[in-house]
């Protein structure tokens, strides 16, 4: 591996990591923009494909489009023409927009949706399709002017997207993957939603009626099945999870 | 009723025919059916690779005695495909090698029950019971080389997954390898995702003998 290879495999990693951080979704569009402005890529979208007959809006989840495009893609519905959509659909492969197959006699209307995006500025453009097992279909894609994409920077692109992709789905989307239902009781909940208040075992014990060591047993048996090691990282725990709240 | 069983050097005695069932299955799959490069086709339509070893473990979803899927795991202490075969994959986080780290190959479910639900439902009951036993067992993190569109799969499921390297070309496809974080989200990930209810149905019959050598606080299996 030369070491051009490695500064762009490097630089990609610590993207990965860095966004594992980020906490809200305006920040992930900066860092994401970022990144790929850094290879050429002034536009990108990270979007929900309609199912074939489906709605026909396409679920954007973070965008990077310029305004005037998105306007104009939803006025005109030319995701119904889009060649990159067409093939990214048939695809579990990362290609560049010119590899999406344009051929005038499948779809004479594909070849007009490519030109509209040149008076974007969006002439060359990459996808990495993103398949989810309840058969939804995702992409991530980005476009720019001119862009010089040497084999090594296909898969940085590649990794960074398919991390992007999972992001945007925890920030946009964090309803998806509820508290797993039933793991704590509606006792245990409430216990650990007073604690998070900041109460201690003895006052939640007067605030519900019942003895303390119940309190402390109820808080020890979430504390087991979040297998967390003291209070406070149960507390957490089951915030994270959804199972009570701030 | 599918069962997960736990099989290694311990107690393979109890499951020579089971073993032996699933050597024929991965002949089927991995020779016959996706003509992997590198294995060749064996007169006696077993498939065996260096890593079937005496550490191996075999995780193995029997329905009725058949054996319906499974994987493997492997201590990355010693020889596996990661380490021995595609180290390139792991080129900028390197080569994990840990007792407390396994790797993960040849998921499979029987093509006679890859019906679209039921197919599904067996490997993500062979993955979930793959995370309880690697709980169970003390274990860190899991690598695996994949196909990268399984990663935002994992994603769905809530797990903590990071890269070892880039994606790349392999016999036309792309794969990476990264390692999943063993942890009771990545369980319960999967069981509310695949909707596995909160049954555990593994099994570890004894003689047992730990996954990382010389481990002694073995919580009890449920």
């Amino acid at each position: 591996m030369t070491e051009g290879m490695l500064d762009i495999g490097r630089a990609a990693f610590d993207f990965v990591d860095d966004i594992e951080r980020l906490s809200d979704q305006r920040a992930l569009v900066d860092r994401f923009g970022r990144e790929l402005n850094g290879y050429g890529y002034h536009a990108w979208i990270i979007a929900n494909l309609p199912n074939p007959g489906g709605r026909t809006d396409s679920l954007a989840l973070l965008s990077g489009w310029p305004q005037g495009w998105t306007a104009l893609y939803r006025r005109l519905k030319l995701i119904h023409n889009d060649p990159v959509v067409a093939h990214c659909l048939r695809s579990t492969a990362p290609f560049e927009w010119r590899e999406a197959p344009c051929d005038p006699l499948v779809n004479p209307k594909a070849k007009d949706v490519m030109d509209r995006a040149t008076d974007f500025r969006m002439r060359e453009g990459f996808c990495v399709p993103v398949h989810t097992s309840d058969g939804y279909e995702a992409i991530v894609t980005m476009a720019g002017e001119r862009v010089e994409l040497p084999g090594q920077v296909r898969p940085a692109l590649h990794l960074m997207a398919l991390y992007a992709y999972g992001k945007a789905v925890d920030l946009c989307m964090p309803q998806r993957f509820p508290a797993v239902p039933g793991r704590l009781t509606k006792r245990e909940r409430e216990v650990l939603q007073w604690t998070a208040a900041g109460k201690t075992s003895w006052e939640i014990s007067q605030i519900l009626g019942v003895a303390e060591s119940t309190i402390i047993a109820h808080i020890k048996a979430a504390a087991a099945k979040l297998n967390t090691p003291n209070r406070v990282a149960t507390v957490v725990v089951a915030l994270r999870r959804g199972e009570i709240s701030l | 009723m599918i069962q997960v069983h736990i099989i290694n050097n311990a107690n393979r005695h109890l499951y020579e025919r089971e073993l032996d069932e699933h050597h024929q299955i991965r002949h089927r799959i991995y020779v016959e059916e996706l003509q992997w490069r590198g294995l060749t086709p064996r007169a006696d339509k077993r498939e065996y690779d260096q890593f079937d070893m005496d550490e191996t473990v075999y995780v193995l979803a029997l329905e009725e005695g058949r054996v319906v899927g499974g994987l493997r795991l492997v201590p990355t202490t010693g020889p596996h495909l990661i380490a021995d075969v595609f180290p390139h994959f792991a080129s900028i986080q390197g080569v994990p090698r840990a007792p407390d780290i396994a790797e993960w190959t040849r998921l499979f479910v029987v093509p006679e029950r890859r019906e679209e639900h039921s197919g599904a439902k067996i490997r993500a009951t062979v993955v979930a019971s793959m995370l309880e036993y690697a709980l169970q067992e003390g274990l860190s993190a899991i690598s695996v080389l994949m196909n990268a569109f399984w990663l935002p799969k994992f994603q769905e499921c809530g797990y903590r997954t990071r890269p070892l390297g880039l994606p790349d070309m392999h016999d036309g496809e792309w794969l990476i390898a990264v390692m999943i974080d063993v942890t009771p989200e990545a369980l319960a990930g999967i069981r509310a995702a695949r909707g596995l209810g909160q049954q555990s149905v593994l099994v570890h019959r004894d003689p047992y003998r730990p996954f990382i050598p010389g481990r002694r606080d073995v919580p009890a299996v449920a």
